[in-house]
């Protein structure tokens, strides 16, 4: 890609006193959706705080669409914490959202009601923000962000605590802001499920060590000829006439899953005819597709037998 | 074998046992009419806010008593002290007494069950071990991640070793890791035999644990057992099967071969993607086998085959919508 | 994709438009903290008494000149009580009142009023700010281009609002009633009441709105602003009484006492003579060390504000 890094870290380190929370971080990002993955302690926050400007790190430096001094107004930032005022009704808040950005009044209340049309939230704009169901309260948190107009948006757990219909939509507004709109997202969350679906680039920390800055394509990759079969029916006879080709299995209760390697693809139907020929029905038949949690868990793991 | 079914055997084998259970919160009807019964292994409750999973899971684990209809585990009633060694409960809310370390709390916790004052100490550890917070059990619980404190909370609920367990929204808010020692915890726990009752809103989580699933709505049971089932019962549309060939070419060979079968209700090539057939039908099995069958006659190697169905999906959609 | 079908008619827009300079989100907090005071009831309850108040000083100041036009020794009407005489009833409401549009009529007025301002932001004070500390609403405004710059200055100027509405605002009405039932040469005479008047404002203004940042900061809630302001309102005063009064200690020990200072700054601002019974020598604090309390309370008060809120934001 010969863009511009959204942003770009360069052996970025922060210490408070003796505690080292970054340690050498350097990675960039192009636009997209970007996610920022690690588990708790992992520095994802300060991370986010130094990218906002809000804390200054203790050497390395960062800059954002290639300058290192940010432009006002490019960043909209969705905190994780509640950050609300509940005497608000939802459209104030937004409009307020975007007055401290510098937008005149009229544009503001124009351009809050326009995204929240966009994010269709209907009357419940007019409500107070304290009578807010927790979707809603997500949903008037990205708007919050969204008024301005930004080229960058930083979103700190959108997805945490909504239920999945509510998820996907969030999920769908993310993707149709980087897809169709051309904003960069950073999205950093616990849910490994939300980065598999909608990023693009992956950022992996963990213990203030930046483990892994990629595609989310070269992170997860695929698993060479294998594969994986859900059998039912007559689960035992086909599993024992699958030989060796079987790697493993797990009981779902119902169907069982098998894992199985094959040296070439013609190998394959001769698999499945078999498992028919011994009376199991074949549910799925899938290449095992690397997925985000394994490769997330092989890299904490490589971290942690460095450290050894 | 795991699984749910309808009440049927006697009560007293059964893990659990619900019959025509009704629990009013004031005039809102908060548990209307459910039967149910539970095997070994692990089985999912959904429901959106509100349809009913709390007083479920409070009614089984004795915190509440049923307005109408009963609860046996293994036959003893959750409201007795009998029935409550017999369900270990993690609630969903984590109020604590923040400044007990974790080791602190289980003691204490473990005095108030009635277990012998001699042997606390050894059983708190011995707990500790199996959650997987021996190495930091000094820590206070305010500063406990949610990760640690839900395994507090669990090493709470099977300090009496029950065979049953029920978890309300024990994935809420944890990170990955913590995520997938929970995951692992619990089908720990499976393999031992025991019978796991556990909600959430996050399905890939329940993916990973089970296919049997409760779901409730609006304090009704809506389906038990199997998602398939689920959706077989409540969209009664045909699925369609994604079939994926190495050569293009010979995915119009294969598509007319296909629809000579009387199970196959539509064929279609999605624009686009060249190696791909779609085939519409309401037996999937069946149609898997001729597919093999075809394919290994032409020798055409398969990719990939599976049921692409959007309709679990909506099925939980609808299930947590409004 | 989903979204296309979600709102397929209000597509997003992106937005170019000319912008504010950045401070100006101070205004837009500003605003919005003062419509959350007016939705409060005890804002209206503070300022109904204060609007009280200010009609009684507002009739007295005319009742005042309206005696004083009277036949000199003769009789006036009062009420259904009888009459007065006309010289008993100057001396009482020049003497005791003090409705005479002299410094003490400002000095008292306004003193009475800034009870109310403490009142009204001991009560409300923690809606104003503590609820952003607390349910972390302080990221949101730190994420903002204006920062936390911004947030505290709008804030300030809200709470500035307040005391100004309620001790500065209505004395300076006093002053021009004063001035339109007596005569222009009042202003003549007394320039220095009208800088009096919004010095003392200014006096409180700056103790108590920094106070309030400092406390709220780190007390977070209401129960905890009303112990510690009932502490340096009313311990405080006590504590100085007991110590000079009782124990005859030195009278600069009054400088302990932070509200006290206040109020010696505004009476030296306006020029009014301390209140003292008959016989009573003034121990009056020198206006220095009222200076130097003021601004004791000041220097804290900001140092604190300023790791509470910029900092806590960085940590959590």
């Amino acid at each position: 890609m010969g863009e511009i890094p959204v942003i770009q870290c360069r052996n970025l380190s922060r210490r408070f006193g003796s505690k080292t929370v970054l340690n050498n971080v350097s990675f960039e990002v192009y636009p997209g959706i970007i996610g920022l993955l690690g588990p708790n302690g992992a520095g994802k926050s300060t991370l986010i705080k130094l990218i906002l400007g809000l804390d200054i790190p203790s050497s390395g430096g960062i800059t954002l669409f290639g300058k290192t001094k940010v432009e006002l107004g490019k960043i909209g930032f969705m905190p994780e914490a509640k950050a609300i005022i509940p005497s608000m009704k939802g459209f104030e808040f937004v409009a307020f959202a975007g007055e401290l950005e510098g937008l005149k009044r009229k544009d503001a209340l124009r351009r809050s009601h326009e995204i929240l049309d966009c994010l269709s939230m209907g009357e419940a704009r007019f409500r107070k923000l304290g009578e807010y169901s927790t979707g809603m309260i997500q949903k008037v948190k990205l708007a919050q962000a969204l008024v301005h107009d930004p080229e960058l948006l930083i979103l700190d757990e959108p997805t945490a605590g909504l239920d999945p219909p509510a998820r996907n939509q969030m999920l769908d507004y993310l993707s149709y802001f980087a897809r169709q709109q051309g904003k960069s997202i950073v999205l950093s969350t616990h849910l490994l499920g939300d980065v598999q679906s909608v990023c693009d680039q992956v950022v992996v920390l963990n213990f203030g060590n930046c483990l892994a800055s990629c595609s989310l394509e070269t992170l997860v990759g695929n698993k060479e000829n294998r594969y994986l079969i859900e059998i039912a029916g007559n689960q035992i006879d086909s599993i024992s006439a699958l030989g060796n080709l079987c790697i493993g299995t797990q009981d779902m209760g119902g169907f069982t899953k098998v894992f199985i390697q094959c040296e070439s693809t013609a190998e394959i139907n001769h698999i499945a005819s078999q498992v028919l020929s011994a009376g199991g029905v074949i549910k799925k038949f899938i290449p095992l597709e690397g997925n985000l949690d394994d490769a997330f868990f092989a890299l904490l793991d490589k971290q942690r037998m460095e450290k050894i | 074998m795991i699984g749910v079914s309808p009440v049927s055997t006697k009560p007293d084998i059964v893990p659990l046992w619900c019959k025509k259970v009704s629990k009013w919160h004031g005039n809102f009807l908060g548990l209307n009419d459910v039967s149910l019964e539970l095997r070994p292994g692990i089985t999912a409750l959904l429901g959106s806010n509100g349809s009913g999973k709390s007083t479920l899971m409070n009614l089984i684990a004795g915190q509440l008593y049923p307005d109408t209809g009963s609860i046996r585990i293994f036959g003893v009633d959750p409201w007795t002290w009998r029935g409550k060694h017999l369900v270990g409960y993690s609630p969903d809310l984590d109020y604590f007494y923040s400044s007990w370390s974790i080791n602190d709390f289980l003691m204490r916790m473990a005095c108030l069950a009635g277990i012998e004052s001699k042997k606390v100490p050894s059983l708190v550890n011995e707990i500790l071990d199996v959650v997987g917070l021996l190495s930091v059990q000094t820590t206070l619980l305010r500063r406990c991640s949610l990760g640690m404190r839900q395994r507090a909370k669990i090493a709470h609920a099977i300090l009496m070793d029950p065979p049953l367990l029920v978890l309300d929204e024990p994935f809420r808010g944890i990170d990955p890791v913590g995520r997938r020692d929970l995951v692992q915890l619990l089908l720990k726990f499976q393999s031992s035999g025991k019978t796991i009752l556990v909600s959430s809103h996050e399905l890939e989580e329940i993916e990973k644990l089970t296919s049997q699933v409760v779901m409730l709505r609006s304090g009704r049971v809506v389906s038990a057992g199997p998602v398939s089932r689920a959706r077989d019962r409540l969209l009664n549309k045909p699925v369609e099967i994604a079939l994926e060939i190495e050569s293009a070419e010979q995915i119009r060979f294969l598509a007319q071969t296909v629809f000579n079968y009387s199970e196959v209700l539509g064929v279609h090539l999605p624009e686009g993607k060249a190696h791909i057939l779609m085939v519409l039908t309401r037996n999937p099995e069946i149609v898997f086998s001729h597919l093999v069958k075809i394919s290994i006659e032409n020798n055409i190697p398969i990719l990939r085959l599976e049921v692409v169905d959007e309709a679990p999906a909506e099925v939980m959609e609808s299930l947590f919508q409004g | 994709m989903a979204v296309t079908s979600l709102n397929s008619f209000l597509e997003y827009r992106p937005w170019r438009g000319l912008r504010n300079p950045v401070w100006m989100g101070a205004f837009a907090i500003t605003r919005e903290s003062l419509k959350l005071i007016f939705t409060r009831k005890v804002f209206w309850v503070v300022f109904s008494l204060a609007v009280l108040n200010f009609l009684l000083y507002f009739f007295g100041q005319y009742l005042f000149f309206w005696v004083a036009d009277q036949q000199p020794d003769g009789l006036v009407r009062v009420g259904g009580f009888g009459r007065a005489n006309q010289n008993d009833m100057m001396q009482f409401l020049r003497s005791v009142l003090k409705m005479d549009g002299s410094p003490e009529t400002f000095r008292n007025f306004i003193n009475l009023q800034s009870r109310g301002i403490i009142v009204l932001l001991v009560l409300a004070g923690a809606s104003l700010l503590g609820e952003d500390l607390n349910q972390g609403s302080l990221i949101f405004y730190q994420s903002k281009s204006g920062g936390m710059r911004n947030y505290i200055v709008g804030k300030f100027l809200a709470a500035s609002f307040l005391v100004h509405l309620f001790a500065t605002v209505p004395a300076l009405f006093l002053f021009l009633e004063i001035c339109f039932i007596d005569t222009w040469t009042y202003l003549l005479y007394h320039p220095r009441l009208l800088f009096g008047i919004i010095g003392y404002g200014f006096v409180i203004n700056i103790g108590l709105v920094s106070l309030l940042f400092a406390t709220v900061g780190f007390f977070r809630s209401t129960i905890g602003l009303i112990m510690c302001w009932a502490g340096v309102f009313f311990l405080l005063p006590s504590l100085c009484a007991i110590m000079i009064d009782r124990l005859r200690l030195n009278p600069a020990f009054r400088v302990l006492d932070f509200w006290y200072c206040v109020e010696r700054l505004g009476e030296k601002c306006l020029g009014a003579s301390p209140t003292l019974l008959p016989g009573q020598t003034d121990h009056s604090l020198n206006p220095w060390l009222a200076v130097a309390s003021l601004g004791f309370v000041f220097f804290i008060s900001s140092f604190l504000t300023i790791r509470i809120y910029f900092k806590k934001g960085v940590e959590s």
